[in-house]
């Protein structure tokens, strides 16, 4: 058996590589057909007047400037303080200063966000409940593009990467998101954005090396192309050490490299256009378990499970005067895994337009549309695998909200509603309606209502696992997916209250009280004797089902100070409770771990200090409560950064991780998460 | 759409659904169109940015430390501007020095003291932002309504007519140190007198 996988992994290699290099070219090739369609629709409906050259504007004196007539740009994002939902933005500049190496360690500066190390390269992230290395019911994406896998139906944390220098900010929304969003994005909308080409100019270098991060190097150059294009390559590298195990077995370390560009163009004239793209390979120690019909009945693999994919983005924006605008993306991905026993292959293209304009003087009215389609191969043993192997699923939505000010602006009301299909349940609905009132120039209050549905993955539906339950007689328990699984639904009411009583501080309130239908949930069924696949077994089987219902509820508080102008302090603190149960009387229902499987209590306090000559120190302090579920007891964790910047363009740092303790548990698996400490030396700020 | 991929049995050298993405691709797509047509009129940011080119020479700033440094205009925040401001920048010099366009996208970013600082921030960073410069030799310059209250010293507004006009505080001006000319002061809507 090992050999022929090997023979037939190869071969699959290599048919991979060049697929992949044929699909590039042909998503180039129409992707420009597209935006060129596109483009033309457009410009067919603006109509065409007689153009003035923009670059005269340049030659006027300041006279005739006061009186050209202009078309008004699309305003700006709304802020922050002024969103009708649990919103939080951690900047590039947090992001440079925390130390953080990773994507998901990133989401430990937004609070209320539940960050595990599960091991190396696993993490656990939650956002209000629900925690797992999968992240469910949160929807994660990258410049628009999703990476939430709907195979096993959350993201895989460990191949999720960019070059970090290059974040532009990541926006993290805690609570339901799907009316703007779409499925998927239950308990949180996690969007990560990236500098445009024209922001990073020049050349970028980085390096580092320490006990955990083992060594890690980054690449980046920016450049002008043509009249006003902006362009930028990366390559990054990094090789992280495995975690603590007490059985003495270190077979969780993460090595991974990518590389990519972006182009940007007419940014500030009417059309404006992205494309970028990604490519990455990694290696990612695993440790699995796999049952087999036949003696011993059980295996225990230590491998590298590989991983490797690729993007490419096309993103085009045309302002339409008068504050209207559209937009259009379209993006292809791709993604190998080859775990043990397991692999994966999926293919994904995205088309999405969306149109926003004002109308009547209070109204803002955004509309759009989007397809999908993904379709991915697997090929497993009998003890794991899809049934069907391979599969292709259409998504096809639509959205319309409108937004409307009243008294000055000072009160915004918004009703909006997506209704998508998928190929698992058919149509889903999900409404939101939301409304911010600033009652003081420097408080607000706003409440939401909202319904937002996860819809069923591959592994709620296909899913056929089996593990050994023995201890010496051929017994098994096996995973039996659920072909009629329906979409497990929240229903969220949300308040929350801002105040920013000087210039030098904010706080940030916000409650919720989610009811979750139709959850996720294993019963027993009646074991029965199995005879293919290999010698005559008993099979226990666990059939998945809408089993389970649940509450949650909890609250959040952020606390921003800039006392001084070189210091900048920040606490949060978040509560939550969780409350599973069967929806019905279910005889033989497993028992389910979600509700323990999330703190209860999470505190965080960071500081921001620059100090004299030229040096800054950050510190951040973390509390995360007990997860019972997870065998994992309260821990308090310590980071320290200290920087130095010899001359602008240079900077040296040092980055001491988990300092408190020698190590700890952050999630289940046994693992343990180790002290560390890593310098760096980043140039071309 | 009629795409129809067909669930087959593992074979690992085939891709189906890479018909279907091309095929997908191509039914999205129509045929080369004429080049799109330009906008009937310029966008509002051509216009401020060939503002912010005036501004700097006709301001006057303290005289600097060394003459060959480069006049910076800082665009903070979400550059609305583009390829705009470099096209109006291009080649151009203030006050016999040369005008360089930086992009921070955060006021934490910025590292040297720039002429005349575009905060195109967030409300909740604005103050922020404002704090950052106050008092030194800086120009700011804004288009949220507000902003001059706040203690920023120039704020672009659009008049009914679809011209781009501003505002000025010379409090706010004379706080920062900066003395404008009456050429542009001619055009502004002055909201108060100079200090008393």
């Amino acid at each position: 058996m090992g050999s022929a996988c090997l023979a037939s992994d190869r071969r699959a290699s290599v048919s991979t590589l060049r697929d992949r290099r044929s699909a590039l070219t042909t998503a180039r090739g129409a992707e420009r057909l597209v935006l060129a369609a596109v483009l033309a629709f457009a410009g067919a409906r603006a109509g065409a007047q007689e153009p003035p050259a923009p670059d005269a504007l340049f030659e006027m004196s300041i006279q005739e400037l006061a009186n050209v007539e202009v078309t008004i740009v699309a305003k700006k994002p709304q802020a922050r303080s002024e969103v009708a939902a649990a919103v939080d933005v951690v900047t590039g500049e947090e992001l440079r200063r925390s130390g953080a190496t990773s994507f998901a360690e990133a989401l430990r500066l937004a609070p209320g966000v539940h960050v595990a190390r599960a091991n190396s390269g696993r993490w656990a992230v939650g956002i209000r409940g629900f925690t797992s290395t999968l992240s469910r019911s949160m929807l994660v994406l990258m410049d628009g593009r999703s990476v939430y896998t709907p195979l096993f139906a959350g993201v895989y944390w460990e191949t999720q990467d960019t070059l970090l220098a290059d974040v532009d900010r990541i926006e993290v929304v805690r609570g339901p998101g799907g009316t703007l969003w779409g499925a998927n994005a239950v308990n949180g909308v996690v969007n990560l954005i990236t500098k445009s080409a024209r922001q990073t100019q020049g050349l970028y270098l980085e390096a580092g090396a320490g006990t955990e991060e083992r060594g890690f190097g980054a690449i980046r150059y920016g450049g002008l192309i043509g009249d006003g294009g902006a362009y930028r390559v990366y390559g990054k590298y990094f090789d992280r050490g495995p975690a603590f195990h007490p059985d003495g077995r270190d077979f969780d370390a993460w090595r991974l490299g990518q590389g990519g560009f972006r182009v940007d163009w007419g940014a500030g004239s009417r059309d404006a256009f992205t494309i970028q793209g990604d490519a990455f390979g990694g290696r990612l120690g695993q440790r699995r378990n796999v049952a087999q019909f036949t003696p011993p009945y059980r295996q225990t693999v230590e491998s590298d499970g590989r991983a490797s994919g690729a993007n490419l983005l096309g993103r085009w924006s045309r302002d339409l005067g008068d504050g209207a605008r559209l937009d259009g993306r379209i993006y292809y991905d791709r993604t190998d895994r080859t775990e043990a026993y397991l692999d994966e292959s999926r293919d994904t293209v995205d088309v999405d337009l969306q149109h926003r304009f004002p109308w009547s003087g209070r109204h803002e009215l955004v509309w759009g549309a989007g397809y999908r389609l993904t379709a991915d191969r697997t090929t497993g043993v009998p003890t794991p695998f899809f049934d069907p192997q391979d599969r292709a699923d259409h998504l096809v939505t639509g959205f319309v909200q409108d937004e409307v000010r009243f008294a000055g602006d000072r009160l915004r009301a918004s009703v909006g509603v997506k209704a998508e299909h998928n190929d698992y349940t058919g149509f889903e609905v999900q409404p939101s309606g939301r409304l911010w009132w600033r009652f003081r120039p420097e408080q607000s209050v706003w409440v939401a209502m909202s319904r937002a549905v996860r819809t069923p993955s591959r592994a709620d539906a296909d899913q056929m696992q089996t593990v050994y339950l023995g201890p010496t007689q051929p017994l098994f328990l096996r995973a039996v997916g659920d072909k009629d699984f329906r979409s497990e639904t929240a229903l969220v009411y949300e308040v929350g209250y801002r105040i920013q009583p000087s210039p030098r501080l904010e706080i940030d309130v916000a409650g919720f009280y989610d009811r979750y239908d139709n959850l996720l949930g294993g019963r027993i069924g009646t074991p029965f004797v199995e005879s293919s696949f290999g010698p005559t077994h008993v099979v226990i089987p666990v059939l998945f089902g809408n089993l389970l219902e649940a509450r949650t509820y909890g609250s959040e508080l952020t606390v921003d100070a800039n006392p001084w102008r070189r210091a900048r302090l920040s606490g949060s603190y978040a509560f939550l409770r969780v409350v599973v149960h069967p929806r019905s009387v279910v005889p033989g229902l497993t028992p389910d771990t979600s509700d323990r499987s999330s703190p209860r209590h999470q505190a965080q306090l960071r500081s921001r200090l620059d100090l004299p000559r030229r040096t800054s120190l950050d510190v951040s302090l973390r509390y995360v409560s007990a997860l019972p579920a997870q065998g994992v007891s309260a821990y308090t964790s310590l980071d320290l950064r200290l920087g130095w910047r010899p001359v602008p363009r240079l900077e040296l740092s040092v980055i001491g991780q988990n300092l408190l303790d020698p190590r700890h548990r952050e999630f289940g698996g046994g693992v343990e998460i180790e002290r560390g400490v890593f310098a760096r030396a980043a140039w071309g700020w | 759409m009629g795409v129809v991929i067909g669930v087959r049995p593992v074979d690992r050298g085939r891709r189906p659904s890479w018909r279907a993405t091309a095929l997908l691709l191509v039914v999205t797509a129509a045929p080369r169109p004429a080049p799109a047509a330009e906008p009937a009129a310029p966008s509002e940011y051509h216009v401020k940015a060939a503002y912010l080119v005036h501004f700097a020479r006709l301001t006057e700033w303290p005289a600097p430390a060394r003459d060959d440094t480069p006049f910076v205009i800082a665009v903070v925040g979400r550059d609305p501007f583009g390829e705009a401001l470099d096209r109006a920048t291009r080649g151009e010099k203030a006050h016999g020095r040369p005008i360089l366009v930086r992009r921070y996208s955060s006021v934490d970013d910025v590292r040297d003291e720039p002429q005349i600082a575009y905060l195109s921030t967030t409300r909740r960073d604005l103050a922020r932002a404002l704090a950052r410069f106050e008092g030194a030799p800086v120009l700011t310059v804004g288009d949220e309504s507000g902003f001059v209250d706040r203690g920023g010293v120039v704020a672009f507004r659009i008049t009914p007519e679809r011209h781009v006009r501003f505002d000025i505080s010379l409090r706010n001006s004379a706080r920062q140190g900066l003395r404008i000319s009456s050429e542009v002061l001619k055009l502004a809507r002055v909201i108060d007198g100079p200090t008393p």
